[in-house]
């Protein structure tokens, strides 16, 4: 059945109007924010607020200097004339319980790309596909969650990854290996079996890329991360003030730093390097090694003549250390960005390659249900899942008429 | 039954009718296929060799080819990713004019379309030759709904002239003029634009 349009109209008139009443006022609270970062000169000052933060166990998640200040744009570095970039993404199936047999599958693609020569890309995927019961379920027996699943299919693009630029680590440097999304998020929480390992495994493959004399990056298209904004109001709270109830008062109106930043930084220009303040990081920086803590600086991708648009770069501190490797991911991401359209090529690429389309999917189900009946073993297809795929497509797969 | 040809294919075979079909094929392997050209292809255990033109070459976009063309920053290895590793799909359409068995031409529809997945070459100079021998497949041409029937006669004469030897080249052109003149007499503009179109240089 059609939406019914009819029956939404007068609730779109007042998102329309709720959204522009919001705007008027975030325009308000940008001038102000803007007004503030401007006079944040001083970074000792700054690292003081966050020190007292620290100690009053305020629950601070804002953002602290690394070593460059954060309100000066810093510009487009030469680029590098030749380098390799390893780019990689993964995509995943869920177990399903409709499919001929509990099982899931991590697909990682990686897309090499040798900058500065015509030499033809290459490409690599590795699919794998986990069906054990202790791959498959958690320790209560129920199928692995979908964070548990998304949890391992990042350790796995990862490793890959690494083990991928570790094998070619003779390439042209310098060697950038970049991953879409953050590298500061492993969600090893309580709800995923064997996150303790699968924690050591990502870390490992920071160790395995610092071998190889590789950067390493992580990429957020249009963050909405609003660690600056954050910082900012802990700037404007007097010491005795900065405690955990009033950070946690701060409203900021839907503003996040890309609003910030997209008024500061020109095309091509990035802001300094910052590092997120979280209990995350400290664990990456205390537990396994200074080098693993994650710094991160916005980049404006956009070309010349183009409106502004945000990007977040994370660097691990082992990067971020290496004046020249800054320079060589800054100016590589931005010259990646103009060959698509502000974001990088290479990482469109491996999310090309990684993608399993729901029709692989389809495919694969029917290939493991020809196997099982090949070794006599029943297979039910789901009939929820039939219809929908009629429904949905018109005919089951494989199924010769209407 | 295998074909006479040691030449690739220019594609498979993507959908068809016995009217015709369409062939897919890869952006790279696009150098040999062109438009009047005559192509043969078999389905498997058949021993009908269906005999067409191409009269429609389309090369599909998708949305990374938009966006590289908006951000008009190509380079070469970019391009060569495009072309060679991306699987940026080539529509070749197909009008069937015929069809062969036991080398003897038939100038009518085959009984069974082709096959998804059944391979297309192009005709072979021997087929070609004997296919065209005889100019009854015009009618089939001319007919045809949604083809460019004209342009499409006098690229496929075209290519039937050139295997020819180069003294029987203009005499084969003359008498396929005059056939064209029995079909369309009775339309002499058309007639007129087809004969200037297959006139010798």
């Amino acid at each position: 059945m059609a939406l019914q349009f009819d029956k939404l109209e007068a609730q779109i008139v007042e998102l329309g109007k709720a959204l522009a009443e919001r705007g008027q006022a975030a325009a308000e609270e940008l001038r102000g924010a803007i007004d503030l970062l401007s006079q944040l000169n001083d970074l000792d000052a700054i690292w003081e607020q966050i020190k007292i933060a620290r100690r009053n166990d305020a629950g601070f998640r804002g953002a602290a200097p690394f070593n460059e200040p954060i309100n000066q744009p810093i510009p487009l570095p030469a680029l590098p004339p030749r380098a390799t970039l390893f780019a990689a993404d993964g995509s995943q199936i869920y177990p399903d319980l409709h499919a001929p047999a509990p099982y899931w599958l991590a697909n990682i693609g990686v897309f090499i790309y040798h900058h500065g020569t015509n030499a033809l890309p290459e490409m690599i995927s590795e699919p794998q596909l986990f069906f054990g019961d202790e791959d498959v379920r958690a320790p209560d027996g129920q199928l692995l969650s979908a964070a548990a699943i998304n949890a391992r299919r990042t350790v796995y693009e990862l490793q890959f990854l690494a083990k991928v630029v570790s094998e070619r680590q003779e390439s042209v440097p310098p060697l950038v290996a970049m991953c879409d999304g953050p590298l500061l998020h492993m969600p090893f929480g309580k709800e995923i079996p064997d996150a303790k390992q699968l924690e050591a495994n990502y870390h490992e493959a920071f160790d395995f890329l610092i071998d190889a004399g590789a950067a390493l990056l992580g990429y957020v298209d249009r963050p909405s991360s609003r660690f600056v904004l954050y910082t900012l109001y802990l700037m404007t709270l007097p010491p005795e003030e900065i405690t955990a109830a009033n950070l946690a008062r701060v409203r900021l109106e839907g503003m996040t730093d890309a609003d910030l930043y997209k008024l500061l930084l020109p095309c091509g220009a990035r802001s300094g390097m910052m590092v997120q303040q979280s209990p995350l990081n400290k664990d990456y920086k205390d537990r396994f090694s200074p080098a693993h803590e994650i710094i991160f600086f916005y980049l404006n991708t956009a070309a010349h003549g183009q409106a502004p648009y945000l990007a977040r770069v994370e660097i691990p501190q082992w990067v971020a250390r290496d004046k020249e490797l800054v320079d060589a991911v800054h100016a590589l991401v931005y010259d990646q960005c103009q060959i698509a359209d502000r974001y990088p090529y290479a990482l469109t690429r491996a999310d090309e390659i990684a993608a399993v389309q729901p029709a692989d999917k389809r495919a694969l189900d029917e290939r493991i249900a020809i196997e099982l009946l090949r070794h006599g073993q029943p297979v039910e297809i789901s009939q929820k899942l039939s219809m929908k795929w009629r429904a949905r497509y018109g005919r089951w797969q494989g199924e010769g008429a209407w | 039954m295998e074909l006479l040809t040691e030449a690739p294919p220019i594609g498979r075979v993507l959908r068809a009718s016995t009217t015709g079909f369409e062939c897919g094929t890869r952006s790279s392997d696009l150098d040999e296929p062109r438009f009047g050209a005559f192509v043969q292809v078999r389905r498997r255990n058949d021993p009908t060799l269906i005999i067409g033109l191409i009269y429609a070459i389309r090369v599909d976009d998708d949305p990374l080819v938009r966006q590289l063309i908006m951000a008009n920053n190509i380079n070469a290895a970019t391009m060569r990713d495009q072309r060679e590793n991306r699987m940026v799909p080539v529509e070749i359409s197909v009008i069937t004019v015929g069809c062969m068995e036991d080398g003897v031409p038939i100038y009518a529809l085959p009984p069974r379309p082709p096959l998804s997945l059944d391979p297309v070459y192009l005709c072979d100079d021997a087929t070609l030759r004997a296919f065209t021998q005889r100019f009854d497949f015009f009618r089939l041409v001319l007919q045809a709904a949604n083809v460019p029937g004209d342009e499409l006669l006098a690229a496929a004469l075209r290519s039937a002239a050139a295997v020819r030897p180069r003294s029987e080249q203009t005499p084969y052109l003359i008498q396929a003029g005059r056939c064209l003149a029995q079909l369309l007499g009775a339309d002499l503009p058309r007639l007129n634009h087809v004969l200037r179109l297959i006139r010798p240089a």
